[in-house]
């Protein structure tokens, strides 16, 4: 058992009344999977992403990393965020070896990593770019490098591809699964919170629904179809159609 | 696996404070050690030490501005970081930033004497002080809204990496502050050179203590019989030249420079076009040899010195920053009861002294007429203001589509706003008082001219900052939509600079009050032409000599006026802030807003 979130529950507690944004959420990801959290805006699956992280700790209830509680930030995560995160003034280099420094890692196996995974995610060419001179998808591709670059068990994605267009987040797809399927590079669990259900129903093992008010988890759906899984079956539409269907309900 | 065990991450920032204080305490102790006790005044001014005057004031620029640099880091990180602070930190700034500078000398100066005993440190500590005053409030507030402007993913990213103490504070947190900085940074300059003439001639129980610089060259140069004009130019020439070249070879190179900081995406027009500079101290081989041969191996050095002593941590939990409780909750109290037991000390301070000025009659028969003097200031500051926006309302309207004439007023504005004002007494005093004999409102011209000169750039910069800031996809919705000029301008750019004017009010205003003390009591050739106001009023109280009688004001009398002047002026301005100005500020920033 990877990470198993025990009966969490999370308030934040602002001048005025606490608003309970989780209660009572049960998770448990094994090694290997591929999990999507999916749900409403304001539902709580960012939320639920950054007590993964250890980014806030939880009010009542505990993560457990690898059946030890987490009492910090988890380093063995890497996350990659909805708006990208990039430092505007580092080039693409400077920002993975940012993350790097971060983890005390020496200058020239920082230097060799960096290189490797800027390869890895395709921006061969692009490494002394700024980010103002990249697209969108580029962008998110830095975003992928730094994340995979501190070599995390574990990968967590925040709605990664909702700020691309429809071909670009396409061919970001593939790659994802690509590198998630790679058995040598150290990613071998993805947890990504997305609204879009479709995409989470082409990408996880586990469709996770969040919902209703505070956030609880509705639905945890195993997606049983073998990769590469193609839209316009019969099964694919149905399993996106009970997930829709729950998400009204609520 | 390397486990970890919770620690509680030490209070770092107290061991720099500590160290920053006892650093301080060395040098006070120092300098009370050995006082220069001989004084330099030189008259009369003679041009050939211009240039050792020219760096002694420049030295004490740089000095003050490096302060003003640290303040302003510090206090900018410390305020966004402590949300207790903050609700302290932002007001108190706010008002400091309101009150000219004369108010504090008298406490700069009574703290010199004190530490020093008479010495010349003491008092070239003061006028560095007096600079710093001068400069560094609106950096410490630029620093802290960069900060607040931080997307929230970049701090989440920094947070979730494990990127914190002095890694973030290098490649996240200062790096945001620059292009605020760089701005502000001009502004203080100008500011400080305005303040340096008045701080190069300290009064002090009725004597004159003159430290060697332009701005007492000038002042010299004001007052001399015998080539008044002929110095007067040389002087400022010189200052000019030190501006401009500052301009040239600092500012614009570290203005295109601090473009790659910015969040947005924005190039601004100003900057575009001024890479020659910026080029050569990137690449031509003086600083390439510099950077090769000394700050290479430093930073390397530097390096090696850090990844030793952090060691490598193996830690796979970043453990959070934890406070012991009770320190926590001490320390909370403390800062909870910092600020109020400051506003009793003030105002028993306050208090007291004014109890003793009323008890024993400290008070000159002068002191009846602030009321009025203060009010005949601000009517001519509001005629100013109104001469200025006549002038500048215009020139931005035709500047807006003409990017070298934009470039040329920012240009000018920033010279023109660090001329002091001692600069152009003689300018204005020839043309209006000699040339035109136009007696007791030739004078007024003169003052008027002299107080325009105060405000009227503060304004400008302002508003061409506000019509660089219109985004360029609603220009052009005007231009699709066919408006005339005068449709665009009366519906998307009055509109739009609107937030920008306000703000140039304020600092206009600010800069008004801070003329006054020059534009009211103007000297030259050894006359001295007075208007009434509460500009005159402060000089005679800071010990220049009463027109009825030809003598200053016995020093007790003196400080009681200043502190009762001082006190009605710090008063009325921060009330027509918060009440007019303020207001007025929120209410177009948040009509007229360009995001939605």
């Amino acid at each position: 058992m990877l990470l198993k979130l025990d009966n969490v529950t999370k308030v934040y507690q602002t001048d005025g009344p606490a608003a309970t944004i989780l209660e009572d959420v049960n998770l448990s990801v094994d090694s290997g999977q591929f999990i999507c959290l999916v749900g409403q805006s304001g539902c709580g699956k960012s939320t639920t992403l950054r007590l993964i992280n250890g980014l806030m700790p939880p009010s009542s209830g505990k993560v457990y990393f690898k059946d030890k509680p987490l009492t910090g930030i988890n380093l063995q995560c890497g996350m990659v965020f909805q708006n990208f995160a990039l430092l505007p003034w580092m080039t693409v280099t400077q920002n993975i070896l940012l993350a790097l420094e971060a983890r005390r890692i020496d200058r020239p196996e920082a230097e060799k990593r960096a290189a490797f995974y800027i390869d890895k995610v395709g921006l061969d060419g692009f490494e002394g770019a700024y980010p103002r001179e990249l697209s969108g998808g580029m962008k998110q591709r830095v975003g992928l490098a730094r994340a995979m670059a501190v070599e995390p068990e574990l990968l967590l994605m925040d709605e990664p591809f909702s700020a691309l267009d429809p071909l670009t987040s396409i061919n970001l797809r593939e790659e994802l699964l690509d590198i998630w399927a790679d058995p040598n590079l150290a990613v071998s669990t993805v947890i990504m919170v997305t609204h879009n259900i479709e995409e989470a129903v082409e990408l996880a093992d586990r469709v996770v629904l969040i919902g209703g008010r505070p956030g609880h988890v509705v639905m945890d759906l195993d997606i049983a179809l073998p990769r590469p899984r193609h839209k316009n079956s019969e099964a694919f539409t149905r399993y996106v159609d009970s997930i829709f269907s729950m998400m009204a309900e609520i | 696996m390397a486990d970890e065990i919770l620690q509680p991450r030490k209070f770092a920032a107290g061991y720099w404070i500590g160290s920053t204080l006892v650093l301080l305490a060395a040098a006070i102790l120092a300098g009370m050690l050995h006082p220069f006790n001989h004084v330099k005044s030189h008259l009369p001014a003679r041009v050939w030490q211009l240039p050792e005057d020219a760096a002694w004031s420049l030295s004490r620029m740089v000095e003050a501005y490096m302060l003003s640099l640290i303040f302003a880091v510090s206090v900018g990180v410390y305020a966004y970081n402590n949300l207790r602070a903050r609700r302290l930190i932002l007001p108190i700034l706010d008002i400091l930033q309101s009150i000219p500078i004369v108010s504090f000398f008298p406490a700069a100066l009574a703290v010199a004497v004190w530490l020093f005993g008479g010495g010349r440190i003491g008092f070239e500590i003061a006028a560095v002080v007096l600079i710093f005053t001068g400069m560094s409030w609106n950096m410490a507030f630029s620093v802290y809204e960069s900060l607040i402007m931080m997307p929230r993913e970049t701090i989440e990213c920094a947070e979730s990496f494990g990127i914190r103490g002095s890694q973030r504070f290098f490649t996240i947190t200062l790096p945001v502050c620059v292009p605020g900085l760089l701005y502000n940074s001009i502004v203080s300059w100008a500011a400080g050179w305005f303040a340096l003439t008045a701080c190069e001639i300290l009064s002090v129980n009725n004597q004159n203590v003159t430290l060697p610089g332009i701005g007492s060259f000038l002042q010299q140069a004001a007052n001399s019989k015998t080539h008044p004009l002929e110095l007067n130019l040389c002087g400022v020439a010189v200052l000019l030249a030190i501006i401009l070249m500052m301009e040239f070879f600092i500012w614009r190179p570290l203005a295109v420079w601090a473009e790659r900081f910015r969040y947005e995406v924005a190039v601004s027009s100003i900057t575009r076009g001024n890479t020659g500079i910026l080029g050569w101290y990137q690449r031509g081989w003086l600083p390439r040899m510099f950077v090769n041969h000394i700050i290479f191996p430093l930073n390397n050095g530097v390096n090696l010195v850090i990844r030793y002593t952090r060691g490598s941590a193996k830690k796979l939990v970043l453990p959070r920053i934890e406070v012991p409780a009770l320190i926590a909750r001490l320390w909370s109290n403390i800062q909870r009861f910092a600020g109020w037991l400051l506003i009793i000390a003030i105002a028993i301070g306050g208090g007291f002294y004014t109890f003793n000025i009323f008890h024993n009659h400290l008070l000159p028969p002068l002191a009846k007429k602030i009321p009025l003097y203060i009010g005949f200031s601000f009517l001519r500051i509001l005629i100013a203001y109104v001469l200025s926006m006549l002038w500048v309302v215009p020139a931005v309207l035709w500047a807006r589509t003409r990017p070298r004439t934009f470039r040329f007023l920012s240009s000018i504005s920033q010279t023109m706003a660090s001329m002091p004002p001692i600069a152009l007494t003689f300018i204005v005093i020839s043309i209006f008082v000699e040339y035109l004999h136009l007696g007791y409102w030739g004078v007024e011209a003169a003052g008027m001219v002299l107080l325009m000169n105060g405000v009227q750039w503060y304004v400008l910069f302002n508003m061409l900052g506000g019509i660089a800031k219109i985004p360029g996809d609603l220009k052009e919705v005007c231009n699709a939509m066919g408006l005339s000029r005068w449709q665009q301008w009366r519906n998307l750019v009055i509109p739009a600079i609107l937030p920008s004017l306000f703000t140039g009010t304020i600092t206009a205003f600010g800069g008004g009050w801070n003329t006054l003390i020059f534009s009211e009591c103007i000297t030259y050739a050894g006359h001295a032409y007075k208007l009434p106001g509460i500009g005159w009023l402060l000089n005679v109280a800071s010990g220049s000599a009463l027109p009825s009688s030809g003598k200053p004001l016995p020093a007790a009398q003196a400080q009681a006026l200043l502190f009762t002047a001082v006190g009605c002026l710090i008063v009325l301005i921060v009330v027509l802030n918060r009440l007019l100005w303020k207001r007025l500020q929120a209410w177009a920033a948040d009509r007229f807003r360009l995001d939605y």
